[in-house]
């Protein structure tokens, strides 16, 4: 015969039920609970977490494989051109011409989809001068300019994720009541179990496919416009670096899941009210209609390596937005907080004296 | 013959007359001054204990030793002479009541205090029945002991009085009536402008300022690294849900148990100081409990 046993949410101790409340009670803090509040309680204890999402994939591609030994022909001037096995397009170094490397921009590498460029260099050029100006902590030699040559068009592999998704979450949450009397101060706190359940529809969730480019990077120059979308024409790589994905769809997968169980929970969340404190207990999403796309999306990229560490900068090739990390020079740092204390300092006390000091 | 008898008897008899008025006018005169005089200490002892004040300590309350009471006489008489100001101390059980200002003057004016300075002297007074303290500055000796300047070592040594430490409190009097007295020979007393030893105020200013300008300035050099950085990494993928698609399809709310706490109020206590100035002629004081 297999026994029943139920634990106070409270304090852990076996609950007993009793017979003249009709309740099951706990002996050693003293609360009560309705049968029908501890069948629930012990069937979301009993329910699953957080598992991985159901996606169809339009390609079949679990991984970049090298085909070549990183050596290409340029079409117009024959030179040998060195690229990588990432590479899809590329400026010949000798002539200046645009190769598209064909082998990598089709079969499993050829994308759904893609959103050419609208932001000209010129305009890229400008924002990135912009944002550059007034930087008292950028190092001197970022002044002169020189660092725009840098500045490059690529179009970026994303892994764009669609999914009708079904979310299942719970909660702990407590709600507060303070009095007090001539003699003592009282705060009562209630704990409840709030259950959510609900679906919502994702669009073309974006996840970058290259390990080149910084999660922080890609994520921060979204949202593209995707009424921009169209299929793919290897005509607009003229012009611009492609590179192929090299981290396939399954691995972006993860950072997909990610972001999809902290919209779902940010949604539910919304929806508990009245409440002073809540936490996420249980957090459950199953997709239905789940498919992956592969997509190419405009970003203008500088980098550069300063005291070793690398340092990305983008724009949206779309919307113009702007994202990045530019070097901070630690002399120019300490320079700026120490000439600011000894300033504010010598002030601060001659005001300090004049008013507080008796000198006046 | 029986005339000039007659004569000789009326002229006895006239001088004894006198002689008896004379008698009676004396006694009267002498059991006047006497009623005067017991009139006159009931007026006294209705107003306090009248010290006999010898030197510059009068200890009737007895709350010092003799050998104390002997190196603060030593003291008070160093730094009479060397400034030319009387410096005081008396201690009663009681005083009688009212102000001890007025206790004060009352001692400084009969016992002849001050005399050997030209009237200029500082007594520090203590009554014990009501835990009274006085500080009175007389004459010339008032430009040192300014009210600020008597606040400011009523503070001093209010403490100590509390505690008990007489002696201690009494030596610190001393020791800050020679530093008031220094000052206002060199025309410089001790007032608001010019505070007696609060000398940490300056290093606390500096100190204070460069903790607040230090923190501003990385307030504000760090905002600027900050803005070299723009990139973050997205939370979820708000902007991506279909608009409208949302739909709500459970709801439950099940309480569970409740706790509850009780604490007990804390309760303000009530305390008082408390002091007062006061002015009176050629003489100004500050007085208080302790």
């Amino acid at each position: 015969m297999d026994f029943v046993q139920y634990k106070c949410p409270c304090c852990g101790a076996s609950l007993e039920f009793s017979p003249k409340t009709q309740k099951l009670t706990c002996h050693s803090c003293g609360n009560q609970y309705d049968l029908e509040v501890m069948e629930e309680y012990e069937r979301e204890e009993r329910l699953e977490g957080e598992q991985d999402l159901e996606w169809e994939y339009r390609k079949e591609a679990q991984g970049a494989k090298r085909t070549e030994d990183g050596l290409y022909i340029c079409p117009s001037c024959g030179a040998e051109i060195e690229a990588d096995e990432n590479t899809v397009s590329t400026v010949c170094p000798y002539c200046d011409n645009v190769v598209v490397i064909k082998a990598a921009s089709s079969g499993e590498f050829e994308p759904d989809l893609m959103i050419p460029f609208q932001v000209k260099g010129d305009e890229a050029r400008q924002k990135l001068l912009n944002f550059c100006k007034g930087k008292r902590l950028l190092p001197k030699n970022f002044r002169d300019r020189s660092y725009l040559k840098n500045l490059r068009g690529c179009y970026v592999p994303y892994w764009l994720f669609d999914c009708k998704a079904s979310a299942d979450m719970s909660f702990n949450a407590t709600r507060v009541r303070m009095w007090s009397d001539s003699e003592y101060d009282y705060v009562d706190t209630s704990y409840y179990l709030v259950s959510r359940a609900g679906t919502m529809e994702f669009i073309h969730v974006p996840v970058d496919g290259s390990v080149e480019m910084d999660d922080s990077t890609t994520e921060s120059i979204e949202p593209f416009d995707y009424n921009g979308l169209t299929n793919f024409q290897p005509a607009y790589l003229a012009g611009y670096e492609t590179d192929k994905y090299d981290v396939d769809a399954k691995t972006a997968e993860g950072r997909a899941k990610q972001r999809l169980y902290n919209t779902a929970e940010q949604v539910l969340r919304g929806t508990v009210q009245g409440y002073e404190s809540v936490i996420v207990k249980r957090r459950h999403l199953t997709s239905q209609n789940g498919k992956v796309l592969y997509a190419l999306l405009p970003v203008w990229l500088f980098e550069t390596v300063y005291g070793g560490k690398k340092y990305q900068f983008a724009i949206n090739g779309q919307t113009g937005k702007m994202v990045g990390e530019l070097p901070v020079d630690k002399g120019a740092f300490w320079k700026y907080l120490c000439g600011f204390t000894a300033v504010g300092t010598l002030v601060c006390s001659i005001l300090g004296l004049l008013l507080f000091g008796g000198v006046l | 013959m029986m005339g000039n008898m007659k004569a000789l008897d009326g002229a006895r008899a006239k001088i004894f007359y006198a002689v008896k008025v004379f008698l009676c006018m004396a006694v009267l005169c002498i059991a006047g001054f006497a009623v005067w005089g017991q009139i006159g200490m009931s007026y006294v002892s209705a107003a306090g204990n009248t010290p006999n004040f010898q030197g510059w300590v009068q200890d009737d309350a007895g709350l010092l030793t003799s050998e104390e009471e002997e190196d603060l006489e030593r003291e008070c008489a160093r730094v009479s002479e060397q400034y030319n100001t009387g410096v005081y101390i008396i201690t009663t059980p009681d005083f009688g009541g009212g102000d001890i200002k007025d206790w004060q003057s009352r001692i400084f004016t009969e016992y002849g205090l001050g005399t050997d300075t030209k009237g200029s002297g500082v007594m520090l007074a203590i009554s014990m029945a009501e835990r009274d303290w006085g500080l009175v500055g007389f004459g010339k000796a008032q430009e040192a002991f300014t009210t600020y300047g008597r606040e400011r070592l009523g503070e001093k040594i209010l403490s100590d009085l509390s505690d008990g430490e007489f002696c201690d409190a009494f030596e610190k009097y001393v020791s800050m009536a020679e530093d008031y007295l220094t000052a206002a020979e060199k025309g410089k007393p001790y007032t608001e402008d010019h505070p007696y030893g609060e000398g940490w105020r300056i290093p606390l200013i500096i100190g204070v300022s460069f903790l607040l300008s230090f923190g501003v300035s990385l307030g504000v050099v760090l905002s600027w690294k900050k803005s070299m950085n723009t990139r973050v990494l997205r939370d979820g993928a708000m902007e991506y849900m279909r608009a409208d698609s949302f739909r709500l399809y459970n709801q439950t709310d099940r309480f569970l148990y409740h706790t509850m706490t009780r604490t007990k109020r804390q309760t303000e206590n009530n305390s008082s100081s408390g002091g007062s100035s006061g002015m009176h002629s050629n003489s100004s004081g500050t007085s208080g409990k302790f």
